[in-house]
């Protein structure tokens, strides 16, 4: 039921995303998916894997905002997904020394403070370009670890003693179902979904504000020619930064949310550091269309729903073991097939056919 | 113990953090790529060390030219079919290729030879030559050796042969070189393959220096990046520099894990790129 | 000097700028007046674009100061520089090419002078009307990099017009243009003259120089040796020495 989800909401999505139908096609169609994203957790049992896929669509939407829009492939965004989780976590616990807020609170506390980490990081990163500043922000991805782990500042006799559990797991009160006449609303089914649409849709209506501002703009003039935007008159060093922080609070916002649900932040949280976290996002905006609006929406959906059927279709064990090996092994065959994503074709100017395939195979070599 | 042992052990592990960058800065300098597919090539080596030695017997050392041959045929393969494709392609693109082959080498690799830590213990494994109070281990010296080897040889390549020359050439300007017609397809294929081989000499090395398990190779790519950029792009003594001051940094940095140390000096090596970008002794090209 | 009454709009007073032991630009001063057009003129390596350079806030003078109807330009911003009255064009051309010519227009108007007092649906209307005086409102929706050199050198000129700027500096604009394209480049920035906008023109083509400029600059080395009209500027000797070995008159045209 979910795959079906998935499919109609990638449909849904299309056609809300091409450019060229008219406004009396692509509005009805986002206010179907809209509706249709709202029912969803009626529709199926478990709607765990729809809140993976929104979530993670969030964080991509983060990505798209400086690596997209703005040019600046950051390959340490997970760094922000990371602490988010763990800046969240920190607030929520009711273990002794923590202050045990409400997750309407703590949450947005967390892509606060997390953003102003992202502030004061991306004023050093952002410096550097190319491959030198992709590689930067791929350092911050390796060292946040680290940091959470660092005794000085969070261990027991550290400047805030325990914050992230100082070693041990970290944990914050399950949240109850909610219980209403003649019905048990299931947290998992419905509170979290809501919470992971919520972090979509918000990604989502940023990124549209966003790319009709000026703002919006500004970056994809720096993305096109830096020295001729700055030459316009773009204070680049400003709009970068501001984009950088954008893209952390996005990935910082679903990182929370998705700790939230987690309820136990042992350090298998760790796990949302890595490698694989780190490419997803870059791979669901690479797949819909870096720098789009409905890019990373379309790609966190093809993607999940790739996943859903796999998992249906195979016996679980073999294809969870499997899983990153497959996940890596997209990454490559989107790069090298489909650089630009499937808005290529949705854009109109191509016609859907394996030539395009092979033309963008071969369009950049030596 | 002995701060002279420290210092001691710290140029020893130099030595391979200094190939590790030579490899690292030869694509990066001639082919305008960061690969971080090498970390993979020297995880890919140590196995192969591993296994030569765990199921044939044979000595890494031994085993070695072997693997840097079998690395290079591997790095041209790769090259000249897969990467080649994206050589004018947005750093986004080649940053994601590389890292997704990286990606899907340590996977595969963590299927295959799950996680279990590995070593090669050739006989001579756990034995030091002795100079007064200094203990060198005869594994770290026969790197050293290796090391300091394959150095000149590349020196030497470079710098007198004309395949050498032709490198350099494409390395500080592609458009003239094809003028003169050097193939440069070719050129990269062959630069990239050097660079694997050097890796794969990296991963026997290591293979016996410590234990290894599929995941203990991604810090590798920082290492590499933070030794070319401290020692300069496109010097091979700066490399040589770079990996040796690194080394020693490491072994100071005290008793922590290679990945927190590894942080410290990234943070001071992305200081250097802000501050003076063509590193301690930036040069431009490739010599 | 200034040609007609009053402060000058651009100062240029001792400009230098050093690279290690070389002077690129060493000691220029010259004045631009409101409303002049001021060629400048020298062989290659003089230093011209880099004294452009410094005009624009890309690099810092090493000594010596600009300034802007009063305003110190030393050590602002490009994008300071862009909002305070000062439109560059590049030599090689190269516009936002993803974006439509449209948009790329639009970042003009957007950010440029008055930019902050225009949303964005405002300065599109901008672009719109500065397409139109440049002649490219018909191709307003394609993209950029799918216009010949010639229709991306009049989006050049239109993005910089997008910033209303006081001063705008055309850095060889004729390069890879020839014959009739010359003659409706010249027709071009007579109107954007007459919109009011003070002119600075880096050229080879004499043709230009002698058909626009009021007043010649003519660097070489890094240096001022010549400054005056196009006519006492050819016939100067130091000029004619400076570029010993390319001969020509006034009166006589060549094509690049």
């Amino acid at each position: 039921m979910n795959l079906a989800v998935l499919c109609a909401g990638l449909l849904l999505a299309s056609v809300a995303a091409r450019p060229q139908s008219r406004a009396a096609v692509r509005r009805p169609a986002t206010v179907a998916l809209l509706l249709l994203m709202l029912v969803a957790p009626l529709l199926s049992t478990s709607t765990g894997i729809l809140f993976d896929a929104l979530t993670a669509m969030c964080i991509a939407y983060g990505w798209n905002v400086i690596g997209g829009f703005t040019g600046y492939a950051s390959f340490g965004n997970v760094a922000y997904l990371g602490l988010g989780a763990f800046v969240a976590a920190g607030f929520m616990s009711r273990q002794p020394g923590h202050l045990g807020l409400p997750w309407f609170v703590g949450i947005p506390l967390a892509v606060g403070i997390v953003s102003l980490v992202a502030l004061a990081i991306g004023l050093a990163v952002l410096r550097l370009r190319g491959h030198y500043f992709s590689i930067a922000t791929l350092g911050v991805a390796i060292a946040m670890p680290e940091f959470i782990n660092w005794d000085f500042a969070f261990g027991p006799d550290g400047l805030i003693p325990n914050f992230f559990g100082g070693g041990r797991p970290l944990n914050f009160p399950l949240v109850p179902d909610l219980q209403i006449p003649g019905a048990t609303l299931g947290a998992d089914r419905y509170l979290f979904y809501y919470l992971g649409l919520l972090t979509a849709v918000a990604a989502l209506a940023t990124t549209a504000l966003l790319s009709r501002s000026k703002f919006g703009y500004a970056l994809v003039a720096i993305r096109e020619n830096e020295e001729a935007a700055e030459a316009m008159g773009v204070n680049t060093t400003v709009m970068k930064s501001f984009a950088y922080v954008l893209s952390a609070a996005l990935a910082a916002l679903g990182g929370s949310v998705i700790g939230f649900k987690l309820t136990n932040m042992t350090t298998e949280a760790e796990a949302l550091f890595s490698t694989t976290n780190n490419l997803q996002m870059i791979v669901i905006a690479l797949i819909g269309g870096t720098g789009t609006l409905w890019g990373p929406w379309i790609g966190a959906f093809i993607l999940f729903a790739i996943q859903e059927a796999l998992r249906t279709l195979s016996s679980s064990d073999v294809f969870l073991q499997w899983q990153a090996v497959v996940f890596s092994f997209l990454i490559i065959v989107v790069v090298l097939f489909l650089p630009r994503g499937l808005m290529q074709f949705l854009r109109g100017r191509e016609r859907f056919s394996w030539r395009v395939f092979l033309r963008n195979l071969t369009a950049n070599r030596v | 113990m002995d701060l002279l042992q420290h210092v001691l052990n710290g140029l020893l592990q130099g030595f391979i953090f200094a190939l590790i960058g030579l490899g690292f800065s030869m694509v990066w300098g001639i082919l305008n790529i960061i690969n971080l597919a090498h970390a993979a090539f020297i995880m890919l080596a140590a196995y192969l060390a591993y296994f030569l030695w765990a199921g044939q017997g044979i000595d890494p050392f031994v085993a070695l030219p072997l693997i840097m041959a079998i690395l290079f045929v591997v790095g041209y393969v790769i090259q000249s079919r897969v990467i080649n494709l994206v050589m004018r392609a947005s750093v986004l693109t080649t940053f994601l290729l590389t890292f997704g082959m990286e990606a899907l080498l340590v996977n595969i690799a963590l299927r295959l030879w799950t996680a279990d830590n590995r070593q090669t213990k050739p006989f001579y494994a756990n034995v030091s030559a002795s100079v007064g109070d200094l203990r060198l281990p005869y594994t770290q010296l026969g790197a050293v050796v290796v090391v300091i080897t394959l150095t000149v040889l590349l020196y030497l390549f470079l710098d007198r042969t004309r395949t050498g020359s032709s490198i350099r050439a494409v390395g500080q300007n592609r458009v003239a070189a094809t003028l003169m017609g050097i193939d440069i397809a070719r050129t990269y294929a062959l630069t990239f393959a050097i660079s694997a081989a050097l890796a794969g000499a990296a991963g026997t090395l290591l293979s016996t220096t410590s234990a290894f398990s599929p995941g203990s190779f991604g810090v590798f790519n920082i290492l590499a990046f933070s030794v070319v950029v401290l020692g300069g792009l496109g010097s091979i003594p700066g490399a040589l520099v770079g990996g040796l001051v690194f080394g020693l940094v490491n072994e100071f940095a005290g008793t922590y894990a290679l990945e927190e140390r590894e942080v410290v000096v990234f943070a001071i090596v992305v200081f250097v790129l802000i501050v003076r970008p063509t590193g301690l002794l930036g040069r431009e090209g490739y010599r | 000097m200034t040609a007609r009454g009053g402060a000058p709009l651009l100062r240029i007073h001792e400009a230098t700028r050093r690279f290690g032991g070389l002077y690129a630009v060493q000691d220029v001063s010259f004045d631009l007046a409101e409303g002049e057009i001021l060629g400048i003129i020298g062989p290659n390596g003089a230093g011209k674009t880099t004294l452009l350079n410094l005009v624009t806030g890309t690099l810092r003078p090493t000594s010596g100061t600009i300034t802007l109807a009063g305003t110190l330009l030393n050590g602002l911003r490009p994008h300071r520089i862009g909002r305070l009255g000062v439109a560059r064009t590049f030599q090689v051309v190269r516009p936002f090419a993803n974006l439509s010519v449209r948009e790329n227009v639009g970042v003009g108007a957007m950010f440029g002078t008055g930019g902050h007092r225009r949303s964005a649906g405002e300065a599109m209307r901008m672009a719109d009307e500065v397409l139109e005086f440049v002649r490219l409102d018909a191709r307003r929706d394609e993209p950029a990099e799918s216009l010949t050199i010639v229709g991306r050198k009049r989006l050049e000129l239109a993005r910089a017009l997008a910033m209303e700027p006081r001063v705008l500096l055309l850095d060889e604009v004729m390069a890879g243009l020839r014959g009739t394209e010359v003659d409706e480049a010249i027709d071009l920035i007579r109107a954007i003259h007459g919109r009011g906008v003070a002119l600075v023109v880096i050229e080879h083509v004499m043709k230009v120089i002698v058909g626009v400029c009021t007043r010649v600059v003519v660097l070489d080395y890094g240096r001022k040796i010549a400054e005056g009209t196009p006519a006492e500027v050819t016939v100067n000797p130091a000029v004619i020495e400076a570029y010993l070995g390319k001969k020509y008159a006034l009166g006589q045209t060549r094509a690049n």
